[in-house]
């Protein structure tokens, strides 16, 4: 068995070195060009990115603006509006309970608050079709203010008398 | 018995009698008067009954009929320019206070006519004339009626009718089940109803109405701006020598009804959003339909365009006529 100073003399003997036994660059040379020819792809994918990009750009930004409202404008006045309307029915709540009795003229408050909503229903609706609609937004905001009005003179009212 | 000792009995009886019977016993008369100011601020409270405020010359303040039965006295001051005149009621009678409308003082009230008047009640009609310092009069369950009063005008009650008459300045009338008559009004003009009708015959140069389930009939006479809404009801305004008006009206379910001046000259935008139907009897022009949705649109314009009409509804109809 040969010790560990006999391996490192042996290696010492080999030459650092090993020429190839015949010229091999052509076979590289050839396998790389292929790779070369890649290597602009992704410049030309930017450029006519870019170029597609400016080419379609005033056509295509209006319409994504107006997916952009038509999908995200109704959902968010229609949150805004039930949250409203939320916070509407706990104050009423709040309110309503603190009557000892319901006054002349307000028997029909139950019928009266289902008109509201049954008007706030129609204009969410419409909303969905325009919901960019000033207008309508408007007469929603009315209505809940009717609505609050009307059962914060029903709770006066049940105190007056 | 000695004739000092009949005397001295008769004496504690009439003493006793007068303990017993308090000084505003049922019905009891009232005659009071003072000197005030003639701008005074007059400031009444009287939950039930009738009271008629009559404006008349002469820097004096009066209070003449019959106080409420179950009145627990009144209060009546005057002083830095201020006049108030309370009826004292029980606390514990308010729930029995519908039980009987016929119940109450009866009181005629003169006050001087620049003076500004505050008036409250429950279950009380009243009635107020000529005082042009301003006037709000404001009950619950029973009718206004206010007449050639000026200034800052607020009329307003729950269940009950509102009678305005020649009344001049910023007029606000108010009531939740009531109905609304105005005649003869001018200045600016502000009506809300929530089921009641309301019924206008004005030259206010501006008029504003809200109703919920009431109608509205307004006249008007050279008015420069009128809004209106609606949620389910109908408003009919017929609009006389206004050649450029403003006008925005909205309904949801309701019907918009204009009557214009034949030569009138504005820009129209009408709008019904979810199924609501136009109907043009202004000019040839005809509404548009959506492509997408069932919005219709109509926009048009007549003579220089200078006044300005929009009125938009949701499902209700939109009609336009001329005189």
């Amino acid at each position: 068995m040969k010790t560990e100073q006999q391996l490192d003399d042996l290696l010492l003997q080999v030459a650092p070195e090993i020429a190839p036994q015949r010229d091999l660059w052509p076979e590289i040379s050839a396998r790389l060009e292929p790779r070369r020819r890649q290597g602009y792809r992704p410049w030309l994918a930017v450029a006519a990115a870019v170029l597609f990009t400016f080419w379609f750009w005033p056509q295509q930004q209006q319409p994504v603006d107006d997916v952009i409202a038509q999908v995200e404008a109704p959902a968010t006045l229609l949150a805004v509006s039930q949250q409203l309307q939320q916070q509407m029915n706990a104050e009423q709540t709040r309110q309503l309970k603190t009557l000892t009795q319901i006054p002349d003229g307000f028997a029909d408050w139950h019928q009266q608050i289902a008109i509201w909503q049954k008007a706030q229903t129609q204009i969410e609706l419409a909303l969905r079709f325009e919901p960019n609609d000033q207008k309508l937004i408007q007469q929603l905001q009315r209505i809940q203010q009717q609505q609050l009005n009307y059962i914060s003179k029903l709770v006066q009212t049940s105190e007056l008398t | 018995m000695n004739p000092i000792t009949k005397h001295s009995m008769k004496l504690t009886a009439l003493m006793l009698a007068l303990l017993h019977v308090p000084a505003w016993a049922a019905g009891e008369a009232i005659d009071q008067s003072r000197n005030v100011s003639s701008n005074e601020k007059i400031d009444i409270e009287n939950m039930r009954g009738e009271v008629r405020i009559v404006a008349v010359k002469g820097n004096k303040f009066s209070v003449k009929g019959t106080l409420d039965e179950k009145a627990e006295g009144y209060e009546l001051t005057s002083e830095n320019g201020v006049t108030r005149f309370h009826v004292k009621m029980p606390r514990t009678v308010n729930s029995g206070w519908n039980s009987d409308k016929q119940e109450g003082s009866d009181l005629t009230i003169e006050v001087p006519v620049g003076s500004e008047l505050k008036f409250s009640g429950v279950n009380a009609n009243v009635s107020a004339t000529g005082i042009e310092g301003g006037a709000r009069l404001n009950t619950v369950n029973g009718s206004v009626h206010g007449e050639k009063l000026k200034g800052d005008i607020v009329l307003e009650t729950v269940n009950g009718q509102i009678d305005s008459r020649a009344n001049a300045g910023r007029l606000q009338l108010t009531t939740v089940n009531g109905e609304i008559n105005d005649k003869g009004s001018a200045g600016s003009l502000e009506l809300e109803s929530v089921n009641g009708e309301i019924t206008v015959q004005s030259s206010a140069r501006e008029v504003q109405l809200e109703v919920v389930n009431g109608e509205g009939r307004l006249d008007l006479d050279g008015t420069e701006r009128l809004e209106f809404s609606s949620v389910n009801g109908e408003i009919s305004a017929v609009l006389k020598n206004s050649k450029k008006p403003r006008i925005s009206a909205s309904s949801v379910s309701g019907a918009s009804r204009l009557t214009l001046d034949a030569d009138v000259s504005a820009r129209f935008d009408l709008e019904a959003s979810a199924g609501g139907d136009i109907d043009n009897g202004l000019t040839a022009d005809k509404p548009n339909r959506a492509k997408y949705g069932p919005r219709r649109h109509l926009e048009f314009s007549t003579g220089n365009g200078d006044g300005n009409v929009e009125v938009s509804t949701v499902s209700g109809e939109i009609e336009l006529k001329k005189n």
